[in-house]
């Protein structure tokens, strides 16, 4: 098996079973040597979080569907729900049916009284 | 496997089962609903793999966060790992490690994360990946110079 010196340490990092004088050979590398360093810094930081775990990992939940999955249904009833009322508001909106060449319903009438609201002038 | 063997598992890997899926798939929401999945998976499946429990957890949740990158279109959240890294001082290196993983293919990000994460080994790996050792190896440390590359 043929590893190049930075293959060599990175298996060395990893704690898996290397040739020791393929080690020492690449330790004499000083590109390989700062590859190794560098490596480590690259663990150091994969493994640097410190932030606690969720509190919905304090224990193992019933099974059922995932929280994502409800939140995808929630959001699906609510646009429904949306949409029929949309449907409803119209329906009750809708014009009455009728001979498009009559003429529109008055919205107001006025009545005038003859002798009181207006006096022919004969 | 019965509840109480799945609660068992469930206190010893949930930690870094957690903390792998959230650096792989960068959506910490979605990393803790895939965490209660991949042991709620367990439940009731036929474990076999005597002696690796372990890389069998990590087997169900790659397979899981595989699939929901695979279900996932929206772009992935990187900003969230960064603020986590700016909480824990290691600003300088975490802020970039976050975003120079997010270059890496899948399959040597995953191969990177459970071991810098998850802290399996070589077999493990390669048994949760369906990879031979040799190939573990040399994904790592393609992983790892891609990572360096990016970062220096």
């Amino acid at each position: 098996m043929n590893m190049t010196y930075t293959e060599i340490l990175s298996a060395l990092v990893d704690g898996e079973s290397v040739d020791p004088a393929a080690v020492a050979a690449a330790l004499e590398d000083a590109g390989a040597r700062a590859a190794l360093v560098d490596f480590v810094r690259l663990r150091n930081a994969a493994r640097a979080d410190a932030a606690p775990l969720p509190a919905s990992l304090d224990r193992l939940r019933a099974a059922g569907p995932p929280r994502r999955v409800l939140r995808w249904a929630a959001a699906a009833a609510a646009l429904v729900l949306t949409f029929m009322a949309g449907l409803l508001t119209a329906v009750s909106w809708r014009p009455d049916a009728r001979d498009p060449a009559a003429p529109p319903q008055p919205a107001r009438v006025e009545r005038f009284e003859p002798g009181v609201d207006w006096h022919p002038s004969n | 496997m019965n509840r109480e063997q799945v609660d068992h598992l469930f206190v010893a890997y949930r930690e870094p089962v957690f903390r792998f899926l959230r650096r792989f798939v960068r959506d910490g929401m979605a990393a803790e609903d895939l965490t209660q999945e991949t042991f709620l998976r367990a439940l009731g499946a036929a474990y076999s793999a005597r002696g690796q429990e372990r890389a069998w957890v990590f087997q169900i949740a790659r397979n899981l966060a595989r699939d929901h990158l695979r279900a996932r279109t929206r772009t992935p959240a990187v900003t969230e790992l960064r603020e986590d890294a700016g909480r824990r001082g290691d600003a300088s290196l975490g802020l970039e490690l976050a975003s120079a993983l997010a270059t890496l293919s899948d399959d040597d990000r995953e191969v990177f994360l459970l071991k810098e994460v998850g802290g399996l080994g070589y077999a493990e790996i390669a048994a949760a990946c369906g990879l031979t050792a040799d190939a573990v190896r040399s994904r790592l440390h393609r992983a790892r110079l891609a990572l360096r590359k990016q970062l220096t």
